[in-house]
């Protein structure tokens, strides 16, 4: 998979419930088993990420972290 | 994403801009996670979705409804005819639909509300810690498929019509809201 199939989405500056709000609606306008790199820095963000991937039944590829900022790579 | 078959049911009744923010964050909350969502407004709680009208929108509806009085057959093929009893209308629907304007952006707090000082407050606050606010939360379950639905008591008494909140709605009565809260696994009244 290259770096050309993963959509971005950052959602740096957002505190819940609108990362995942973001996250759902860009996994309903893309096709299931795409790439998405999330980055977040909300203090709950990861933690919020897994749950919300646990229940769409969605895979978290890679997780980087810089400081405050996460970047998840997740499969949908 | 998999075609999930979990449901859940939000009802508002109350009007206040706490309870109303939490219905729309447990409501996007819920529809990011894959379930589906009803919202159910009723009683006051139509006030947070309300379209708020003017002045001259009410000149507009009385002079419609009377217009309508004189010659019945000119409403025959009004949209919410559907869902109201006209014969029975009155101009105290009209007046308390000028008292009570509603209106997302005009919700008051139940506590502190300092005579609509508290909710400029709470803007204010949310805006400074880049926190969501309801009219933006609204947008966000709208475009996540939640769907909304009023109380038909209401919307017969009150005089409204589908077109008069901000939300695609629909009009159902109570024997539907026990059948969506059976079936739901979560089902909250606030």
């Amino acid at each position: 998979m290259s770096e050309a199939d993963i959509t971005e989405l950052d959602v740096s500056g957002m505190s819940c419930p609108l990362p995942i709000v973001r996250f759902a609606k860009a996994m309903r306008s893309l096709p299931k088993g795409s790439l998405i790199r999330i980055t977040g820095d909300d203090p709950f963000f990861a933690q919020s990420m897994h749950e919300v991937c646990q229940e769409n039944h969605c895979e978290i590829v890679e997780t980087r972290s810089e400081g405050r900022r996460v970047m998840l790579l997740v499969r949908i | 994403m998999d075609t999930s078959t979990k449901q859940a049911t939000i009802m508002l009744v109350s009007g206040d801009l706490e309870k109303a923010f939490l219905a729309f964050v447990i409501a996007t909350g819920f529809a990011a996670m894959g379930v589906k969502v009803r919202m159910w407004f009723v009683l006051s709680g139509i006030n947070c979705v309300k379209r708020r009208r003017g002045l001259l929108a009410f000149f507009h509806h009385v002079a419609r409804r009377w217009g309508r009085l004189k010659h019945p057959a000119n409403g025959a093929d009004d949209g919410f005819q559907r869902y109201r009893v006209n014969a029975t209308d009155t101009p105290i629907q009209d007046v308390i639909g000028l008292l009570n304007r509603g209106g997302p952006v005009h919700l008051p707090l139940a506590f502190n509300n300092f005579g609509g000082i508290g909710p400029l407050l709470f803007d204010a606050l949310l805006r400074k810690k880049k926190i969501v606010r309801i009219e933006e939360l609204i947008q966000d379950a709208i475009d996540l498929d939640v769907k909304f639905t009023l109380c038909s008591i209401c919307v017969d008494s009150l005089g409204l019509a589908p077109e008069d909140v901000v939300v695609p709605a629909d009009v159902a009565t109570v024997s539907h809201y026990m059948q969506e809260a059976m079936a739901a696994h979560y089902n909250v009244v606030m």
